[in-house]
């Protein structure tokens, strides 16, 4: 979830109004933004806050210019008028067709008379980093370039250059490198190098005189691509593999520089492919029909379309005709996030403050259960706690060293995760007895005799499993005291089994975990449903405990014949 | 008779070396034994009748705070005894008193020991009452009794009778304290006897310092009542030992369903009670159903590998089952279908949608229950889920962890509906005071809530999420109806029922806190 931060005053200038400098006041005042206050510091009288915008579909509120155009309307502040394409900069961009298959779309203007201040040479960047990061795919499918305007001659060429033709002194260094030095050592090269790096040709952005502005998207040269509170005008381009996330972004990275007061100028691109030419950006407002009845039906009210029109207003929607229930409205060019009806109508309700609304228990009969299989489950655990063992809850994520190798078990057949967090937990576990051996372990303290018990999911390949993979819910049980031996934990599996009408034998077998002899499998109607006995000394020491331990496990699936 | 253990046979063969009797604390010595191992092998070889337990009562002394004092300086009367001697014999009592550094309210107390241990008398001398002590008395049974204690503790049995004289009178006068103990002493049996004499000798560490014990058990007692006593009417005739009720007993630990999995179960009754119906699901989930059916677009930030645990192999489901449904998720998701939306815009790949997760969210069930043929329309349905989530373990972290989830299926539902259910959850689960509603935002609803609760003592907390599922959600799964879809935060609920700063406390692999948790 994107975080903004900015200065109280700054907002205060940008909406002509004061605002609480307390916590409190101030999370009422973003949850119109959807976001909650994550800091407010004050240093020197200035008050430094720090919000987190939840919606992470909404780009034009991911800085404070944006905040404070929403919160002017529903705070029903006066709206400056929407910003416009003052005319055609004179700028044009003509695009190499190699670039195609690289990083195909490109969309540019330029913004004048702006004169940053130092609040909003930060806000800009910070917007551009989150744009880049989250909306634009970590700079895969759109990534911003800002450059000073006067330094450059149109029209500007988006070509491509091999990686060690061509070299430039980046941002952020006093060298000259080439792009491959770029990608290899530059830190922007090294974070978001691999978007670019698999071709054989890299995108370059040159002007008429061949000074380079950029190695798109990795970095700016240093001579035209750092921009200051001295300038004045400013190229905005953005490149990507999406034309649409191209153009949108252009459109919400200049209606935040005009909120400072800056003047929109258009470019054009050129391609030797599909689109062929376009003018950007274009700042239409988007028509789109919102259905009243529609919106009092959702939100569980009786407004009338004057009283919907004033809130669609407020929530920064221009308003046309209304024929029937059906409102006309124009989505301002920033709004990127609107999908469908039901994004307007949140929309009104959030300017209504829903805190508003009378909440009202749907009247809904029905009756309620819990599944046989959880119903099940619930009086296994019952049992084995009237047979004195204690429930535990363990993780159901492992490792093979827990699972099989202190186990005596063979490591194959594990279920592994791709990208596991942690090296010790990184397979899916196949039984529950070692998640019982590692608590037992974190106890050796505690008084004993310790019986425990979990009722826990487990896995195993399914391959006629639509998943491939099967949740097995299994049973395992221990007991560890003095003169812990077979003959009670078997009474325990006897006593269970018997309460829940199973019929079953216990058969010797060997089992790598326990000591041969004293093991055997559980077999009902010829189908081996677990596993008994007392555990192998060596298995127990590996655990470091120093006691006797009989247990056993069953497959509850088998058990409760769920298969 | 089956085989002695290890730990048995040392205790056996420690009390064979000590006549048959000794404490627990010799055996533990003598065995190396720990206290607590010695006290489960005293009840598993009683419990077997090779050995006997008694108990022999006593009394231990030692001085009070007062008393202590007394024992460094001398009782009150041998100091004031000893300045009246040093003085010429005879002195006023005040004066006596004051000189010898004590206060006043001793005037009474000494005057009154000093004649009753005839170690001075009071006499009228011009006018005046004097204390006439002439020389200092010799050591009396009190005093001895305070050298013999110095400042330790005595056995007041195992006092000469002339100092237990002393010993009851320095109670009463609170110079010593008294306290009734219980010696737990151990008796072998005949059997146990010969039991021992089958142990092979082992090396036992030697004791030190042992009392001879003895025993407190009358002629003719009897300790078991048995069934062929009450049977044939012969307890009548017999004397039960007394027990000793009040003193304590070894620790029992009685099976427990785990405290917070009991919590889930009750939450779970809770929701049943509010007409929900449970719906379960795969922990190893398709990403279709985890995020394509809720809406997520493929390429979106919150599918990357921090936030979804992937699995290596498998690595991907059969999606064929879902066929219907794929096609319409695939073709809301590019350009809205038929749901009224312009949709996500981009190229759908099944090969992503069929990739294999961990369950991420609760939420993955509400669409489980949404896909089944028995859903029903109106229908109310919720799950408690455990979810994964790629995050380091830590104070604050679970990789695992549980969300309760839950929707309600009607044609008629609005956000005020949302609102309601919210309220009442807040109240009856969480015993909230007041909430509050605060715009949210899901991929997967419109209009979205975030739900805060307000509890005495503990401020607003953000409590839950939900929303109204977007048609883009509800029509490619071929519900028409609205759905509202909700989650609780219950681990976070939880929490702070119990005051658990630390989250992993809720798997707790601490079975002492598990054991002590109290049940509300």
């Amino acid at each position: 979830m994107p975080s903004v931060q900015f200065n109280l005053k700054d907002l205060e200038d940008l909406l002509g109004t004061k605002v609480p400098h307390d916590k409190d006041g101030l999370n009422k005042l973003v949850a119109y933004v959807k976001a909650d206050v994550e800091s407010l510091e004050e240093e020197n009288g200035q008050s430094t806050v720090s919000i987190e915008v939840k919606d992470s579909n909404h780009p034009d509120i991911w800085c404070v210019e944006g905040v404070a155009r929403a919160l002017r309307g529903y705070l029903k502040l006066k709206q400056p008028k929407p910003a416009i394409v003052q005319g055609p900069s004179g700028f044009s961009i003509t695009i190499d067709k190699r670039l195609r298959s690289v990083r195909p779309y490109i969309a540019c203007a330029i913004v004048r008379d702006v004169k940053p201040s130092e609040e909003a040479l930060k806000s800009w960047i910070s917007l551009q980093e989150k744009m880049d990061q989250t909306y634009g795919r970590k700079r895969r499918k759109a990534s911003i370039g800002l450059y000073q305007a006067d330094l450059i001659k149109p029209p500007i060429r988006y070509t491509v250059s091999s990686p060690d033709d061509t070299s430039f002194i980046p941002l952020g260094s006093d060298t000259s490198m080439t792009l491959r030095q770029m990608v290899e050592s530059h830190p922007k090269g090294i974070e978001y190098g691999q978007t670019i790096s698999k071709h054989d040709n890299w995108p370059l952005l040159i002007d008429k005189n061949d000074k380079i502005l950029s190695l798109p998207p990795i970095i700016n040269s240093t001579d035209l691509g750092k921009v200051t509170t001295e300038t004045k005008n400013i190229l905005i381009e953005v490149t990507g593999t999406s034309l649409e996330t191209v153009q949108d972004t252009l459109k919400i990275v200049v209606t935040t520089l005009s909120e400072r007061g800056g003047k929109i100028y258009s470019c054009t691109q050129k391609y030797p492919y599909a689109p062929t030419k376009t003018t950007t950006p274009d700042l239409k407002e988007q028509s789109f029909q919102v259905s009243l009845d529609h919106a009092n039906k959702l939100l569980g009210t009786n407004l009338t379309s004057k009283q919907a029109i004033d809130l669609l207003k407020r929530a920064g929607y221009s308003t046309g005709k209304v024929i029937g229930d059906k409102i006309t409205i124009g989505v301002p060019p920033y709004r990127i996030d609107i999908m469908h009806q039901v994004d307007v109508i949140e929309d009104i309700g959030i300017a209504m403050d829903i805190n508003t609304l009378h909440p009202q228990w749907p009247g809904i009969f029905t009756v309620g259960a819990l599944t046989p299989l959880t119903a099940k489950l619930d009086n296994i655990a019952e049992l084995m706690v009237g047979l004195g063992y204690q429930e535990i809850m363990t993780y159901s994520l492992s490792s093979p060293e827990t699972m099989a190798k202190k186990m005596n078990m063979p490591e194959d057949e594990q279920i592994e995760l791709q990208n596991p967090s942690m090296t010790t937990y990184t397979i899916l576990r196949s039984w529950l007895l070692p998640s019982l051996m590692e608590f037992l372990s974190n106890n050796t303290h505690v008084e004993y005799p310790q019986r425990i018990f979990e009722v826990g999911q487990c896995f195993a390949r399914g391959p006629s499993t639509p998943t491939r993979v099967k949740d097995i819910p299994k049973l395992s049980a221990v007991t560890v005291h003095a003169t812990a031996g077979f003959t009670e934990i078997r009474q325990a599996l006897d006593s269970l089994l018997r309460s829940i009408g199973i019929e079953y034998s216990v058969r010797p077998s060997t089992h790598p975990s326990f000591l041969e002899g004293r093991t055997g499998q559980i077999v009902t109607k010829n189908q081996n449903i677990g596993t008994i006995g007392e555990l192998n000394p060596r298995i127990i020491k590996a655990w470091g405990l120093s006691l006797p331990v009989g247990a056993f496990e069953l497959d509850l699936s088998l058990v409760l014949n769920l298969n | 008779m089956s085989e002695l253990g290890e730990n048995e046979a040392r205790i056996l063969k420690a009390l064979q070396e000590s006549n048959g009797k000794a404490t627990p604390s010799i055996l533990a010595q003598k065995t190396g034994l720990a206290d607590a191992a010695v006290a489960r092998t005293i009840l598993n070889l009683s419990s077997r009748g090779l050995i006997k337990e008694l108990v022999e009562k006593r009394t231990e002394i030692q001085p009070t705070k007062e008393g202590e004092q007394y024992v460094t300086k001398g009782l009150p009367e041998r100091q004031v005894a000893k300045t009246i001697a040093q003085s010429g014999g005879h002195l006023n009592p005040k004066e006596a008193v004051e000189r010898s550094g004590l206060s006043l309210d001793y005037v009474p107390i000494v005057t009154g020991w000093l004649t009753r241990k005839k170690w001075g008398r009071l006499e009228k001398r011009d006018s005046q009452t004097e204390l006439i002590v002439e020389k200092e008395p010799d050591k009396d049974s009190d005093e001895e009794l305070l050298a013999l204690i110095d400042h330790k503790t005595l056995t007041q049995e195992e006092l000469p009778n002339e100092l237990i004289v002393s010993a009851i009178r320095l109670i009463r006068r609170n110079i010593l304290e008294s306290r009734a103990k219980n010696d737990r002493r151990v008796e072998i049996t005949d059997t146990g006897l010969e039991a021992a004499s089958k142990i092979p000798t082992f090396s036992v560490v030697t004791a030190v310092g042992t009392t001879t014990a003895t025993a407190t058990v009358k002629v003719g007692e009897v300790s078991n009542l048995t069934g062929d006593m009450i049977a044939s009417g012969e307890w009548e005739r017999m004397q039960l030992r007394t027990y000793n009720v009040s003193s304590n007993v070894p620790n029992t630990w009685p099976g427990r369903l785990h405290p917070y999995a009991k919590f889930l179960r009750s939450a779970k009754q809770q929701l049943i009670g509010l007409g929900f119906q449970e719906v379960t699901g795969p922990l190893v989930e398709y990403a279709f159903i985890n995020c394509d059916c809720l809406y997520m677009p493929q390429d979106h930030p919150a599918r990357e590998v921090h936030d979804l645990f992937y699995l290596k192999d498998p690595n991907k489901g059969d999606l064929s089952i879902w066929n219907g449904t794929v096609d319409r998720v695939e073709e809301t998701h590019e350009n809205g279908d038929k749901t009224g939306s312009k949709g996500w815009r981009y190229a759908y790949s099944r090969q992503e949608a069929a990739r294999l997760i961990m369950r991420s969210h609760g939420t993955a069930l509400s669409v489980r229950a949404m896909l089944s043929k028995n859903v029903k329309i109106p229908g109310k349905y919720f799950a408690v889920a455990r979810c994964y989530r790629p995050d380091p373990l830590d104070k604050t972290h679970l990789m695992e962890f549980n969300q309760v989830e839950g929707i309600i299926i009607d044609p008629n539902l609005n956000l005020r509906n949302l609102l309601g259910v919210l309220e009442m959850f807040a109240k009856e689960i969480a015993g909230a005071d007041k909430v509050r509603f605060k715009p949210d935002y899901f991929p997967f609803t419109e209009p979205s809530v975030e739900l805060q609760a307000y509890k005495q003592g503990y401020g607003w907390v953000e409590f839950g999420g939900s929303g109204i599922f977007r048609p883009e959600v509800t029509i490619p799964l071929g519900i028409k109806a609205q759905v509202l879809a909700w989650g609780l935060g219950i681990d976070r609920l939880y929490m702070m029922n119990k005051r658990i700063s630390d989250i992993r406390q809720l798997f707790s692999p601490d079975l002492e806190w598990i054991r002590q948790q109290k049940i509300d």
